[in-house]
């Protein structure tokens, strides 16, 4: 390990620091200083007593802090960074009620394989164990929501952990990585060292030229292949080559939550999302296929339905970047693991003859397509999301919350990159929304940054209009508001026999009001022929700004494949 | 079905901890669980597991253990289940009856 240059390692950075006497260098600057030299720009966190020698240690630092007002909040941001960056984002919190705080945000970067990095305050090393205050056992509490996890002993070990916890989150099947450290190790006497290059995990393996064959084989048999494509095809940077093979060979695509904006938006071939809130097109194509081609997806039994009867005549080849997802829950014909683009390319499909396939899909595509002339002349959800969409571009980024809103989103927005669609699919967290939005806002600020939240799911995390206030933040809020936990209330309409029960937020405030009293711009759209001017308004704005529009509460999300159902008995509106 | 599942594990904090859970997590009850002191940095774990239900496949259960940081080997002894493509050209480097399920990562 190379020691830092004087220069680098003490607390000079500006004039006024440079008359106060050096300080001791300690293991909390360590932190601050490793984190600068792996090329961190920006952290997400909340201060408190176990951690408040890193923050002591932020001062001077080229590290922009973000104070959030919740700590699940900075989870949250720094995990919509990462998606957007592919690197890891940081978020940092205190001992105790900080570190259950963004248990949360833990869990939702996990589900959806996002690189993080979680440095938390512990009590000092000799209190562990305890009960001391403001301690619990985080690292064992959050054992099962990250990739890996460590807990610092040795102050002259912190360049080294971190640079390796860097490399594992990011590294492989990206995910968190959380880093626990006592305030004794942040308090001790530790100097400052460049951190050393990181082992990296094995990069992904090649698929043999047998398998190759025998997938090609596979193809060359089948007259109704479908292409399944999830979130594993961003993960494994092979957005570019899903394009190429859906171009080469023609093969319908359909896409899961978090498959969406892998496919061009413009593909004839591609058929929407399949699943639960699936589209006709799209799921009929999974259901009659004789093969399935799931690239990068996991079968989650939000995208199968009832899992015995999912694409039921179907063999499938399964490729992932990670072994671990094949046979998991569909027993694979062939399972390929390893790099999606290179075993796509060795998939030749000179022998395929699926005109006649491909085009049934195409015409069902059309004849099944949204209709967004909805009667009335309240605003129609569905049409505001497509308008906004488009009118935004290919620079529209969505940061969506939980519920119908998020729904409607994946059904009726047009994403032009995968990485363009943040939303908590594998958790499914209310709440996300928000930080998310302020997260990518500050990672992207030329792009059109819009968090689509619901009434519902805002209350989980307003505090944060705060933070997107105090920064400045080029964020726009679209509010769609049903006066009820939307989602909610459509299961007990169709599954519990219309017993509303908690669902109705008849008293929720005036939002418009409440972001004013944020010292945020915000109006409110009250009818069909206020939504073009008000997505002009939200787009042109440059700070933060919302927009809160109401809603029929009675609108619902269609089709919609009941649960334990299969997809092929999805009801319509 | 009962099967045994053998582990090279890095002698790190936590590892016994995160082993033992993603096996009951992921569907697998333990019934017997032995393991040898460390040396050179790391210990083997043998256990006997049993799944829950029908549907719990223990090579799927091998590739999520062998995607954990610590581990370094995993081995079954189990020579019915079929082995996923990426790990069979492993198996015959394992000793006797046990056959390495995963390659190691790093
Ligand atoms: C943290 C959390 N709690 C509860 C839920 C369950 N849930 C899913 S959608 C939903 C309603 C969301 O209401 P709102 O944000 O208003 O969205 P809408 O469905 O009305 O569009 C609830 C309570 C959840 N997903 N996350
Ligand atoms: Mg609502």
């Amino acid at each position: 390990m190379t020691a830092l240059p004087a220069t680098e390692i003490d607390d000079t950075a500006t004039t006024a620091a440079a008359e106060r006497p050096a300080r001791r260098q300690t293991g909390a600057h360590a932190v601050v200083r490793t984190l600068e030299a792996l090329g961190v720009t920006r952290v997400f966190g909340y201060p408190g007593g176990a951690i408040m020698p890193v923050y002591d240690a932020l001062t001077g630092s080229s590290l922009q802090h973000i104070l959030v007002r919740h700590e699940q909040a900075a989870a949250f941001a720094a995990d919509a960074q990462a998606r957007l960056t592919g690197k890891a984002g940081v978020c940092l919190a205190t001992s105790g009620p900080g570190a259950t705080n963004l248990l949360t945000g833990i869990a939702n970067a996990y589900l959806d394989s996002v690189p993080m990095i979680i440095l938390t305050g512990q009590v000092p090393s000799g209190l562990m164990g305890t009960d001391a205050f403001q301690e619990v056992d985080v690292f064992g509490m959050s054992m099962p929501v990250v990739k890996h996890s460590i807990i610092i002993r040795d102050p002259m070990r912190i360049p080294e952990m971190i640079a390796e916890a860097f490399a594992i989150a990011e590294g492989g099947r990206p995910g968190p990585v959380l880093i626990d450290l006592p305030k004794d190790v942040l308090q001790a006497e530790a100097y400052p060292t460049l951190p050393p290059e990181p082992r990296l995990e094995a990069g992904p393996s090649h698929p043999s030229e047998s398998d190759l064959a025998a997938a090609t084989a596979l193809l060359a048999r089948s007259r109704r292949p479908v292409l399944y494509i999830g979130g594993g095809v961003t993960l494994g940077g092979a957005v570019d080559a899903v394009r190429d093979f859906m171009t080469r060979t023609g093969i319908p695509s359909v896409a899961t939550l978090k498959g969406l904006g892998c496919a061009h938006p413009d593909s004839e071939t591609y058929l929407g999302m399949l699943g639960m809130h699936g589209g006709r097109a799209a799921n009929v194509a999974v259901d009659e296929s004789d093969l399935l081609i799931c690239c990068g997806a996991r079968f989650d039994d939000r995208a199968t339905g009832r899992l015995d009867s999912f694409a039921p005549g179907a063999r499938i080849i399964h490729i992932d970047g990670d072994a671990a997802e094949i046979d998991k829950l569909r027993r694979a014909e062939i399972g390929l693991a390893g790099d999606i683009s290179a075993i796509l390319a060795g998939i030749t499909n000179d022998w395929l003859d699926i005109a006649e396939w491909r085009d049934l899909c195409v015409e069902r595509k059309h004849r099944h397509a949204f209709r967004y002339d909805a009667p009335g002349s309240g605003v129609f959800a569905p049409a505001m999301l497509k308008q906004l969409s488009e009118v935004a571009g290919d620079d529209f980024i969505a940061a969506c919350d939980v519920g119908q809103h998020q729904m409607w989103v994946a059904q009726h927005c047009r994403f032009s990159r995968p990485e363009h669609h943040l939303t908590s699919a594998g958790l499914g967290a209310m709440g996300y929304g928000l930080p998310a939005g302020i997260g990518a806002a500050m990672t992207r600020p030329d792009a059109k940054v819009v968090t689509i939240t619901g009434d519902g799911s805002i209350m989980m995390n307003i505090q944060e209009l705060a933070t997107a206030r105090r920064y400045g933040v080029p964020i726009r809020i679209l509010l769609l508001d049903n006066a009820s936990l939307g989602l909610v209330r459509q299961w007990q309409e169709y599954f519990f026999d219309e017993n509303f029960s908690e669902i109705d937020l008849y008293d929720n405030p005036d939002f418009a009001e409440v972001a004013h009293a944020f010292g945020i711009e915000a109006f409110t759209v009250h009818s069909r022929e206020e939504v073009p001017a008000a997505i002009d308004r939200l787009l042109n704005a440059r700070g933060p700004i919302l927009a809160h529009v109401l809603i029929d509460p009675r609108e619902n999300v269609w089709p919609l494949v009941p649960p334990g159902a299969s997809n092929a008995d999805m009801m319509e509106d | 079905m009962r099967t045994s599942l053998r582990i090279e594990l890095a002698d790190a904090e936590g590892a016994l901890m995160r082993l033992i859970g993603l096996v009951e997590r992921r569907g697998f009850t333990i019934a017997t669980l032995d393991k040898a002191a460390a040396s050179n940095g790391q210990s083997t774990v043998t256990m006997m597991l049993d799944a829950r239900d029908a549907a719990r496949n223990m090579d799927v259960l091998a590739r999520q253990v062998a995607r954990l940081l610590d581990v370094r080997g995993v081995f079954t002894s189990d020579t019915h289940a079929r082995i996923a493509p990426e790990i069979a050209a492993e198996a015959a480097a394992g000793p006797d009856r046990w056959r390495q399920a995963c390659p190691p990562r790093r």
